[in-house]
């Protein structure tokens, strides 16, 4: 027995000592050709077949050249930190030379980023000022910089004014909705305000009250994991205060003022961003929206997985314990999958802008002002207005259609500023950049595969294999199968679109710490969710209004000591 | 010895030996379920049924398990096979090294007088029995300096200590091992190291494989510090830790490969359970 | 004994064997040097030190601002009221869970009918190991999963829906933790205990009997002072982790400690991540917290130590 127990012990070690040089580590098939450019990519929503397909392009057109495009395992880890701690460890050591990733913006890898170093060529003359470059190597007539929204630009750039990142995906947040359970209800249009929003949740939360299993208005998952997918309620907790302005928007996320020159100076007292009277309605729309009387069983399950909500939303028997709405955005069609069912299931889920808050109406035309409309009446003006907004109408005739229909003589100004809130549209793409680390010896032909990912070429690709939308096309003549992605392409494509997006930027993060909205919210969703139901949504968003003041100041306090 | 439930024992006894039988019965039931639950589920079509219910499967979706062999489950590429790889060598290389470690430990001060001999005796009693909370963030620190962090030259060095429990069960065990057969070896002429080897190991074996089974056990399941230390290499446990937050996963077929990563440890305990039993003790923290 | 020692001499023969035995002990007290000293030593430093590396005592007052409020957003709940939970989490093992483990040791070593398969049982979420236990509990603790189901239908808590599971209501969160460990740690020691208890000599169990002692005296009186070294180890090591228990949290709430089920052990763990993550390296916090509670912790398992050895005087076999 010994013997035996001894001769096993003996393989064993001798088999473990063996397998110590071949233990199975995540594969890098690094090319040192100097004609090979190492990508890394950051598997995200929008999967990694589209880049496989743009790879063989790519190779294609340079063929002759001999460049070759090697795609490093995608990996949705491959974004964040981890990835700027790679860029810092250096390119003679990772020899990577593109890193197409998320999670990372411009100012993390600048000099005055997390290393103190500038860890990424500058692409604006790499890039930027170029023109994109079709599959046939034919060029297009305008520049980059020129095809790229300007809201969009400011994304790619760090404070100091260089261009590190590359906007690799449009990518609009906004709800999903399920219409054919939708329909069930007898409604067939979908919300504009968030007023009509909260009336269809009300109808089906009264349809379904005596259903012992129901379809519930809405669900959401609150795990902090998983790529942040909580942070989809700040979505539409940021929109909303977009919808308002988007310059106080961006102070509030700068904590900077911008001067005439276009550059930002930080705040004397950053804190008082948060002191808007603005941002009660917000609050207050958000407790309203996140109520837990309106989500389905789970949605407030910090381990519940964010497929397993997607799954209530995919499901298309009504009263079966799932939902009909769910914040997510142009990407779910992709998330959840082309396979199986989902094909003929994916016909029925269709994509709508966050909803204007009502709010913004009662304050434009309500009783105190010069309109003197009703609360009701505000909403109608609010969405009539949305909607010839969504049908890319000029502000001329939206302006004579509401005279017509609603019998309201709106100033220019006034027309203006909803058409602006209607434009806002939450673009989680620029939170994709694409960069090519310092010292790339191969960044010539790095920046060559950016240009070419500019192009109205690789639009197509993108929408075709990853339903996504390319920041850098006005005019995608393809059209999809899926209403969906058809839906998402009105909204990135419509003329008054406005791409914002909360990212914190240097000043902000040194001041709060964190990627917060609020102060010591990590996980906003969450507090909002777990309002105690016998608040009011108005008395817990005065509430935490005055707490994010409180910890905002205090967080200010703090900093300067 | 008779047994508590045997015909000899007293009325009481007997009374005694059916309560403990019908609690008995009630924990293990708790204690099985959810492995029989994983199982259940894992046959499960997600398109048509509840994943997580207690319902009885109605697909039969053995399919399920031949999906975790595929690229579907896969870690930054390394997949499941990948991961048994991880699983085995992390696991090996471990306790191999953490028990060698011990157990050169334990002979030189069970078996010779040197000087330095009580105060490491000592100092073994002290680490183990005094803690010192909260250097997680130091150790990082130091292997992160030391280009030993994702490296798996850090199961060899900083995962090898000699002072812990493995120490204290061996400690004993070469105190109580007869130390005639050396003598006389050593007196045969054979060197300390052949001594070492060749007689006393040999004696110990058994205990030794305790020793192991046991750690294995532990290490085939620590996700924490390779969660950490290793990430580049996922073992099992944190591969299943990290399949199950990717999104898009399919559930019964984590709930596969759960099932299917249990069963082996389950079975390797099952065939050693007495030998691990009668081998593992550990007494007499005197310092 | 040990003032003999340090006069005795070395004889000759000895002398010849030191190269040979400092030979054998070089890795292992190299390795404790390096990994355990240093590391320890260092992290007491970086309690006292700001990002630059100067001297503050910054980390410490983060230390008891914590007691009071959350600092950290890992933790929902003060650092008291944290290691309250990991408080009431040790104490439950300690004085419930262990001695309940040493009894059903003992009946399972004197071989109760189905003995062998309920030892294979017990040990299973042990052998399934905290990833794959936790997980499944966590999908059965969901909405529509099979213990909130349960948990409906018993009606345990009246007027509860558990629209979003177990883990999510803060009225059952910690007791559903609290009922896991329960499960997991009752037979936990089940391997050491019986290999002391089958170390007792038969003849002093049948000698007891004869004497016409029951089933419950043998075992009082003859059984648990024969393995007192053993049991009053476990409870030594038992009580170095007093405060610290138990990590598995961080798998139980999705990473996050909310719901009030926040414990010392999920709280330093996630600190550690979240500098191995690449978060921000702030090392000071969590080693000033590391010194504060090796400092509460000290006393107690001294005093500890004193009582358990004092119970039974080492029965020599």
């Amino acid at each position: 027995m010994k013997k035996l127990l001894s001769m096993a012990m003996a393989t064993l070690m001798a088999f473990g000592v063996l397998l110590t040089g071949v233990g199975c580590r995540v594969k890098d098939n690094i090319s040192n050709d100097d004609k090979t450019i190492n990508v890394r990519l950051y598997k995200a929503g929008f999967g990694e077949r589209f880049l496989y397909e743009f790879k063989d392009k790519f190779e294609e057109a340079y063929a002759e050249e001999g460049y070759k495009f090697n795609i490093l395992t995608p990996q949705y880890t491959h974004a964040g930190t981890p990835m700027i701690d790679e860029m810092y460890e250096g390119y003679e050591k990772k020899k990577i030379d593109l890193y197409i990733t998320g999670a990372i913006m411009p100012n993390q890898v600048s000099s005055t980023g997390i290393y103190d170093k500038e860890l990424c060529e500058n692409l604006e003359d790499l890039v930027f000022t170029k023109t994109a470059i079709n599959y046939d190597l034919t060029e297009s007539s305008n520049t980059i910089n020129q095809r790229l929204s300007s809201d969009l630009k400011p994304f790619t750039m760090a404070d100091s004014g260089e261009t590190y990142g590359f906007t690799w995906a449009q990518t609009s947040a906004g709800l999903v909705v399920n219409t054919k359970k939708l329909a069930a209800y007898g409604v067939t249009e979908l919300p504009r305000t968030t007023n009509e929003m909260f009336e269809i949740f009300d109808l089906i939360l009264e349809k379904e009250a005596e259903k012992p299993t129901k379809t519930h208005p809405v669900t959401y998952n609150l795990s902090i994991a998983q790529g942040g997918a909580s942070t989809y309620q700040n979505c539409a907790v940021e929109s909303w205060m977009a919808q308002y302005d988007i310059d106080t928007f961006n102070e509030f996320f700068r904590m900077q003022t911008k001067g005439e020159d276009g550059t930002w100076t930080n705040m004397e007292e950053p804190w008082k961003v948060f002191e808007n009277e603005n941002w009660k309605p917000v609050l207050e729309a958000s407790y309203h929206f996140m109520d837990e009387k309106y989500a389905a069983d789970g949605s407030g399950d910090t381990t519940m997985k964010l497929d397993q909500t997607q799954k209530l939303i995919m499901d298309d028997a009504n009263g079966q314990n799932n939902a009909i709405f769910m914040l997510n955005g142009d990407w779910f069609l992709n998330e959840v999958g082309l396979t199986g069912s989902n094909r003929t299931k994916l016909h029925n889920i269709e994509f709508i802008n966050v909803p204007v808050i009502s709010a913004l109406g009662v304050k434009l035309f309500g009783a105190s002002t010069k309109y003197g409309l009703s609360e009701a009446k505000c909403d109608e003006v609010l969405s009539l207005i949305c909607k010839l907004v969504d049908e890319n109408k000029p502000l001329s005739e939206i302006i004579s259609t509401v005279e017509a229909e609603k019998g309201v003589a709106l100033d220019e100004a006034d027309a203006q500023a909803v058409v602006d809130a209607r434009g806002v549209t939450y673009a989680r793409g620029i939170e994709h950049l694409a960069f090519i680390p310092k010292g790339c010896a191969k960044k010539e032909i790095a920046a060559l595969a950016l240009r070419m990912m500019a192009s109205d070429d690789y639009a197509e690709t993108f929408l075709e294999y990853a339903n996504g939308l390319s920041p850098y096309a006005t005019n995608i003549q393809k059209t999809s199968d899926y209403k969906f992605v058809n839906q998402a392409k009105a909204i990135a494509l419509n003329v008054y679109f406005r791409g914002i997006n909360g990212r914190v930027h240097d000043f902000r993060n040194k001041v709060l710490g964190g990627e917060v909205t609020l102060p010591g919210e990590r996980n906003l969703a969450l507090t909002l969710h777990t309002r105690p139901a016998s608040e009011t949504y108005a008395a817990a968003a005065e509430k935490l209004y005055q707490t994010s003041i409180e910890k905002a100041k205090q967080a200010w306090k703090e900093y300067n000591d | 010895m008779k047994s508590i439930a045997s015909k000899k024992a007293t009325h009481s006894e007997k009374i005694t030996a059916i309560v403990f039988f019908a609690l008995f019965l009630i924990i293990a039931v708790i204690s099985i379920y959810p492995l029989l639950w994983a199982m259940n589920n894992s046959l499960k079509n997600p398109d048509s049924e509840n994943v997580i219910g207690f319902e009885i499967t109605k697909s039969w979706m053995f399919s399920n398990y031949a999906r975790i062999f595929t690229d579907e489950f896969s870690v930054g590429g390394v997949t499941y096979i990948g991961m048994l790889v991880n699983s085995l060598w992390i696991v090996i290389v471990r306790v191999v090294v953490n028990v060698a470690s011990s157990a050169m430990l334990a002979y030189a001060i069970a078996r010779f007088r040197f000087p330095g001999k009580e105060f490491l005796y000592v100092t073994v009693i002290f680490v183990n029995t005094i803690p010192i909370i909260g250097s997680g963030p130091a150790a990082f620190k130091l292997l992160n300096a030391l280009n030993m962090v994702n490296n798996p030259l850090t199961i060899w060095l900083s995962w090898a200590s000699g002072f812990d429990f493995a120490f204290i069960v061996l400690y004993g065990y070469f105190k109580g091992v007869s130390s005639s057969y050396s003598e006389a070896a050593y007196i045969d002429g054979a060197g300390e190291l052949k001594t070492f080897f060749s007689i006393v190991l040999p004696q110990v074996v058994p205990c030794l494989v305790a020793i192991m089974i046991t750690q294995a056990i532990g290490v085939w399941n620590d996700y924490g510090t390779v969660m950490i230390y290793l990430r580049d290499t996922p073992n099992l446990a944190y591969g299943l830790y990290e399949f199950n937050q990717t999104v898009g996963v399919s559930r019964p077929i984590f709930f596969a490969a759960a099932t299917v990563s249990a069963i082996p440890i389950i079975v390797l305990y099952a065939c050693t359970q007495n030998l691990i039993m009668t081998n593992m003790t550990a007494g007499g923290l005197k310092g | 004994m040990a003032a003999i020692n340090k006069i005795a001499k070395y004889s000759g023969f000895e002398r010849r064997k030191f190269p040979f035995i400092y030979l054998f002990i070089a890795f292992p007290v190299l390795q404790f040097l390096v990994f355990w000293v240093y590391v320890n030593f260092s992290s007491i430093l970086l309690a006292f030190q700001d990002g630059d590396g100067n001297f503050t005592w910054d980390c410490f007052e983060m230390v008891f601002r914590a007691l009071k409020e959350p600092q950290d957003y890992n933790l929902s709940l003060s650092l008291w009221e944290t290691m309250k939970r990991s408080l009431f989490l040790w104490g439950l093992d300690f004085f419930i869970l262990f001695p309940i483990g040493v009894t059903t040791t003992y009946i399972l070593y004197r071989r109760i009918w189905g003995h062998y398969i309920f030892r294979i049982c017990y040990i299973i979420p042990s052998l399934m190991g905290a990833v794959m236990w936790t997980q499944l509990l966590c999908y059965m603790m969901q909405s529509g999963g099979v213990l909130t189901e349960l948990v409906k239908e018993l009606n345990i808590i009246p007027g509860e829906n558990f629209t979003n599971g177990l883990m999510s209501n803060p009225k059952t969160a910690f007791p559903a933790i609290v009922s896991i460990k329960v499960v997991m740690s009752l037979v936990g020691n089940n391997a050491v205990l019986t290999g002391a208890f089958s170390r007792v000599p038969d003849e002093i169990y049948e000698s007891a009997e004869l004497d016409g002692a029951g089933f419950w005296k043998t075992f009082v009186s003859i059984a648990v002072p024969c393995v007192w070294s053993t049991i009053s180890t476990l409870m030594t090591f038992s009580l170095c982790s007093f405060l610290t228990a138990d990590y598995n949290v961080f798998l139980f709430t999705g990473g996050t400690g909310v719901n009030n089920t926040s414990t010392v052990g999920f709280l330093l763990y996630s600190l550690t991540l979240d500098i191995s993550k690449g978060g921000n390296p702030f090392y000071g916090y969590p080693a000033a917290l590391g010194v504060f509670l090796t400092c509460l912790t000290l006393p107690v398992v001294l005093i500890g130590r004193k009582i358990i050895d004092s119970v039974f005087v080492d029965v020599e076999m």
